[in-house]
This record gives structure tokens, sequence and C-alpha cells, in this order.
């Protein structure tokens, strides 16, 4: 089988330009990594607006079940990115409907609460709008990060990476967004706290796949070696 | 035998790699000897093969630039070939781009499609360009960088980054009848 021609002018150069790298660690590691700072600048961040039912709400097993499967699927969604940003480790179909099941399980639990309080009173709109900035505000600094993160990958599927950083940051602003908002009303939290992770990760999707093959593998990077 | 020799490769390219990423550069020479052919072969049977050597220096490029990625506890072969369909799909669309672009710029009179006769007509005249001049075109038209940026990537200086993409220019007018 033939070489190419540029093949020993390749070698010399790459070969010239070798420091030593420190290899990635596993994704699992790295989402558990990447939880721990957003999750603490979050529980700063939302610890003197705690919803007033706050202290009773812990009591509900159904509440704190909701509020873990939200971060497991933050959690989820964060491995599979990192996953994807490795580049003989694809997402399998399986994981991702494993994290697509536990945030709808988080949903139908929220669902089925029974005892809520009623809805709260006065314009829901504008109420959902607060809602809605305080989850892009809660979900801006973990996002940044997860971005960073994978940008020191290699991600062959630039589009699936950033649709998962931006439901991972999103769904860990919904779990600090369930502490501070007192409205449990299921119309409320789906279409203000939820809905938003499914467009969030959309834009993502569109922004990573612009970005992260561009940093890593396309020869285009701004930290790529000069051109040979 | 086969096999054997197979698996024994499989385990020299993983302790090579493992090296690599110490910074050792005797095993980056081995490991990148032995792995070239099938990479050319796993390339010329995805691209032009007149673009082989462009394929081939990014598929290069971008294994040494997320070496770090590579688990040394798993194969090799599964992460080479990932990132040379990769490179390979990118740099498709980026010659369709490329093709189209600079149509507009250089002979906006070829009409050009995807595949109609004016995208081959560009693509024969980009083939009739040196790298350098390629190179030059794909960073100051597609990518649209200035000429510090392109000068940067070319390993050059702004000044004559400019004068490699007017000659480039004057080359690719010629070679269109434009």
């Amino acid at each position: 089988m033939k070489i190419p021609r540029n093949h020993p002018e390749l070698v010399n150069r790459l070969a010239a330009d070798l420091p030593p790298v420190s290899q990635l660690g596993t994704p699992a590691m790295r989402a558990l990594v990447w939880m721990v700072l957003p999750a603490a600048l979050a529980t700063w961040a939302v610890a003197g607006h705690l919803r007033a039912d706050f202290a009773a709400r812990l009591q509900a097993p159904a509440f704190l079940l909701e509020l873990g499967l939200l971060a497991a699927g933050a959690w989820l969604s964060a491995w599979l990115a990192f996953r994807a940003a490795v580049p003989d480790r694809r997402v399998s179909g399986r994981a991702l409907c494993v994290a697509v099941g536990v945030v709808a399980a988080a949903t139908v639990i929220l669902l089925l609460q029974p005892g809520r309080p009623p809805p709260m009173a006065g314009d829901s709109a504008a109420r959902g709008l607060g809602c809605l900035e305080k989850t892009v505000a809660l979900a801006g600094v973990p996002w940044l990060l997860v971005v960073l993160t994978l940008r020191r990958g290699g991600s062959v599927t630039p589009a699936a990476s950033g649709a998962l950083a931006g439901a991972a940051a999103f769904l860990l602003a919904n779990v600090a967004m369930r502490l501070v908002c007192p409205n449990d009303a299921p119309a409320h939290v789906v279409t203000w706290h939820l809905l938003p992770v499914v467009a969030a990760s959309m834009l993502s999707a569109a922004l990573g796949a612009a970005w992260f093959g561009r940093w890593a593998l396309s020869g285009r990077s701004s930290r790529s070696p000069r051109s040979l | 035998m086969d096999e054997q020799d197979s698996d024994e490769r499989a385990l020299r390219r993983r302790r090579w790699m493992r090296q690599v990423q110490r910074g050792d550069e005797q095993a980056y020479r081995a490991l990148l000897d032995d792995i070239g052919p099938s990479l050319a072969a796993f390339l010329r049977s995805r691209t032009d093969g007149r673009d082989l050597e462009d394929v081939y220096q990014e598929a290069l490029l971008a294994l040494h630039r997320v070496r770090h990625t590579y688990d040394t506890r798993r194969p090799f072969e599964p992460w080479l070939f990932a990132i040379a369909r990769f490179v390979a799909v990118s740099y498709f669309r980026r010659q369709t781009r490329m093709r189209r672009e600079i149509v507009g710029e250089v002979a906006p009179d070829v009409a050009v499609g995807d595949d109609g006769p004016g995208a081959l007509q560009v693509s024969e005249a980009l083939h009739g360009l040196s790298r350098t001049e390629r190179e030059a075109i794909r960073l100051l038209q597609v990518e649209g960088l200035s000429f510090e940026q392109a000068a940067a990537q070319m390993g050059t200086t702004p000044g004559a980054a400019k004068v490699r993409g007017h000659r480039a220019y004057k080359a690719l007018r010629r070679l269109l009848g434009a």
C-alpha cells in the first residue's frame, strides 16, 4: 500500500512538536467534576431565595425523588456529552433513552404529586417569564463550563455534544429552580422550567455543530499547529 | 497466524500511543509510519485521489491535536478511523463550499452547483494550483481569515500571505479562463 508523498515531511514536523499530554479522564468522572462547581454556585445563588414552603417540601419523598431524577438527568447528559467528545465513543441509543427516561420520570412524578398547592394567582405569563430568566441565568455558568471542558475533547458528533451540553446545564438549573420557585403547577413547571431544556438543547446543538468540530478536528482551530 | 499478527500490531500501537502521550518522539515516528499505509488506503476510498495528500495531512494533524483523547486501555484503530472518517467528511464539505464561494469571487460567470459542470471546472482548476495556493484561497476566501490570521496558520508573514493569496487568485482566474 502506498503512502502519500508528504508523509515523511509530516512525520518530521509533527514529531518535532510533541509535548507530553495528559490523557482525558473518564467521561463519568469528568461529568461528576463538572457538576461540583455549578452545584456549589447554584446553592450559593439560591440560598437566600428559597421557596417559602421549602422545609415542608423537603418532607415530601416525591419532591425529593423529582429533584434527584433531575440531577441524575443533568449528570447523565453531561456524561454523554463528554463521551460524545471522544472520537471512538459515540452516544448509544440506549444510553440516550436512559437519560430521556430519567427526565421523563421526573416529569411524571411532578404531574402525579398528590396534595400539591394550587396554582399561584396573578399574571402567570409574567411569573413564567421571570422563571425563564432565572433558569437561563442559572444555566449560564454550567453551560459555559461544560462547553469549555468539551473543547478539550475531539468530538466527531459536534451537534450531539452541543445538544447534550445544553440539556445538562439546563437540567441542573432546573434542580435549583425547583428549590426557588414556589409554583408547583405542572403547566407552569413544564412550560417555563422544562421546555427551555428542549429549546436550549436545540440551540446548543447548533452552536456545538459550529464550534466543536472546528476547535479540535477540522484543522481550523486557533490553537492548531502551524500548517505544514 | 494472521490473527496473532493483528493482535500483536494492535498491542504495539497501543504501547506506542502511551509513549506518544508522554512525548516520545521515536514512538511517534514508529506509530505514524505503521499507520500511514492503512490510513492512506482508508482516506483514498473516501476522497478524490488528487486530494489525498491534503486530507492525509489534515487527518494526521487532527490525530496530533487530539492525541490526549485516546484512552490507552481501549483499541487504537476505532479511535484512529473515527477521526479519519470525520476529517474526510469535513474536507469534502469544505471543498464543496470552497468551489461555490470562490466562483462568486473569482469567476462569477462560471455557473456552479454542487455537481454541475461549473463545479467540475472549478474542481479541476483548484487541482491545477499548488498546495500552498489552494491553502491560501481556503484560508483567505473560504475561512475569511485576515492576512495576519492566515499567515499564522500558514507559518509565514502577513505580507507573504497577501502575496500568496493574490498569486493564487490570479492563477485560478487564468485556469478558469475568467
